[in-house]
């Protein structure tokens, strides 16, 4: 049976003036449809890189990145990145253009024709489902850091990707804003049934979000372990469930 | 923002009293030296019988065309050194080559080539423009954070939509100043390049205005070309760029 997504024997290195690194090490992965995975680990360990090269951002050196069977090298609309930077909205657009930036991008790669009405609906839609309806003609200048991920996760949504990848998008947030943008990032998941591919190095986030973990170490890159989260939706922090689970990763990691 | 015109008004009062009072004072020849009433009377005169209004008329239409022009031209060398890395080798170094290069130092050539008149003056407003815009294009293109060309591929734009969806809106701060830069280069250009090239039917711009006056040897008449000259330099860098910094790049909090 072929699987969803698929990485199979990813090998990537980084030269250096000194040195050569080793970023990624045999990564051998299978993610399936409308699954939430979190990539955790330290900083250095290659999560990126590996979310770079599931976007077609970044080429292997070694193995291929497969969906359905297919190898894809390039980068497509149906794997959209969320990336950290709040630098990452087009300061020159106001809200709503912004996240019609995708409507529009997405319509055009489906070959679809919608009236201008039909856009911004859509655009509508998705900055209510973040709840930024009420800021819909701010300049992403006048948005606090949060609200601008809020922004940015409308966009993304907006291009309506079957797979989402998300690279530390709340890691810039203050901590009250992002336990508010994960929460808010579940429930948009299992209204919408996509797949995240969502990339950290905080434990209490991968256990609040997703589905399966899996662990990276550094120095190579390489996959540790892949846990299965279990915990019913929507998970308490302070449950001992939620905990138990905290600490266990915490002691592999 | 208030104060700064509020201190201009006051200091440009004060240097206009020490002016006229040393016009008054006979210390210099009225030819030489003539007093602000002359100056005065002289300009408002020949705003009445209309010569210097065709002459700004003229000037104004020379430069907005150098600068179109020019501003077209540079965007196409930029976007094509943003795209091939050839064509950037080129485009840099006829930029380090023709950069430096005052436009008064072509005129003689120009005016062997071309001819003088409304041509040769527009090239030496072209060549004081071109060089510093495309600097700055090229510089502001380079410097799009790296992010954008990432969500560029990842939302599949082609290489048009790319340039007028980011590139261009994305490096409009570089663009907006580089602009400032020649306007001011080509003002200074304008004029000395038509005091040389001189008058076509009569009509040679207010540098050719200025000239002709120190020939009849009209001295509040030279004033007279002298201070419209500084109001229309004025007006466009602090009204028309403000203007269009606080409609865009201030508006879009990418300038502070």
């Amino acid at each position: 049976m072929k699987s969803y997504l698929e990485l199979k024997n990813v090998n990537k290195s980084f030269e250096t003036e000194k040195e050569k690194k080793i970023a990624l090490k045999d990564i051998n992965l299978e993610i399936k449809e409308n699954e939430f995975l979190t990539i955790l680990g330290p900083s250095g360990c290659g999560k990126s890189t590996l979310l770079k090269i599931i976007a077609g951002f970044s080429k292997t050196d070694r193995g291929q990145f497969l969906k359905e069977g297919e190898e894809l090298i390039e980068a497509g609309l149906d794997r959209i990145m969320l990336f950290q930077d709040f630098e990452q909205l087009f300061s020159w657009q106001k809200v709503i253009d912004n996240v019609e930036f995708a409507v529009k991008a997405a319509a055009k790669n489906n070959k679809e024709k919608l009236s201008s009405a039909e856009i911004k609906e859509k655009a509508l839609k998705y900055l209510e489902e973040v709840k930024l309806l009420d800021y819909q003609n701010y300049y992403p200048h006048q948005l606090s850091g949060g609200m601008k991920q809020r922004a940015a996760l409308a966009r993304t949504l907006a291009a309506e990707a079957e797979i989402m990848l998300m690279d530390e998008p709340f890691g810039s947030v203050d901590s009250q804003t992002r336990q508010e943008l994960q929460q808010l990032l579940v429930q948009l998941w299992q209204e919408e049934e996509r797949t995240i591919i969502f990339v950290t190095h905080d434990i209490r986030e991968a256990v609040f979000l997703s589905q399966r973990i899996v662990l990276m170490k550094n120095e190579p890159g390489e996959v540790i372990n892949i846990i299965e989260n279990k915990l019913p939706y929507p998970r308490i922090r302070s449950s001992r469930d939620f905990n138990q689970l905290f600490e266990k990763l915490q002691s592999q990691l | 923002m208030k104060s700064k015109y509020k201190q201009r008004f006051f200091w440009g009062m004060i240097l206009s009293l020490i002016w006229q009072l040393t016009a008054v004072s006979g210390i210099f020849s009225e030819m030489i030296f003539p007093g602000l009433d002359q100056i005065l009377i002289a300009l408002f005169e020949s705003l009445k019988d209309g010569t210097l209004i065709k002459q700004i008329g003229f000037s104004l239409s020379v430069i907005a065309q150098g600068l179109f022009l020019a501003t077209i031209t540079a965007l196409i060398l930029s976007l094509t050194a943003y795209f091939s890395s050839y064509a950037a080798g080129l485009i840099d170094t006829l930029t380090a080559l023709a950069h430096p290069l005052p436009g008064i130092a072509l005129m003689p050539l120009i005016l062997i080539w071309f001819g003088s008149g409304k041509t040769a003056i527009l090239i030496v407003i072209i060549h004081s423009v071109l060089w510093p815009l495309v600097l700055n294009l090229s510089t502001g293109f380079n410097s799009i954070p790296d992010i954008y060309t990432l969500i560029a591929k990842n939302y599949r734009l082609n290489k048009l939509e790319f340039m007028y969806k980011i590139l261009i809106p994305a490096s409009l701060p570089y663009f907006i100043s580089g602009l400032k830069i020649a306007w001011a280069r080509s003002w200074r250009a304008l004029i000395s390049a038509e005091m040389l090239f001189g008058a076509i039917n009569s009509l040679g711009g207010l540098g050719w205005y200025i000239f002709q006056k120190r020939v009849f040897f009209d001295l509040p008449g030279v004033f007279a070309g002298i201070i419209v000259i500084i109001l229309i330099g004025i007006a466009v860098e602090d009204f028309i760029f403000e203007k269009l910094e606080a409609k865009t790049v201030k508006k879009w909090g990418m300038l502070k």
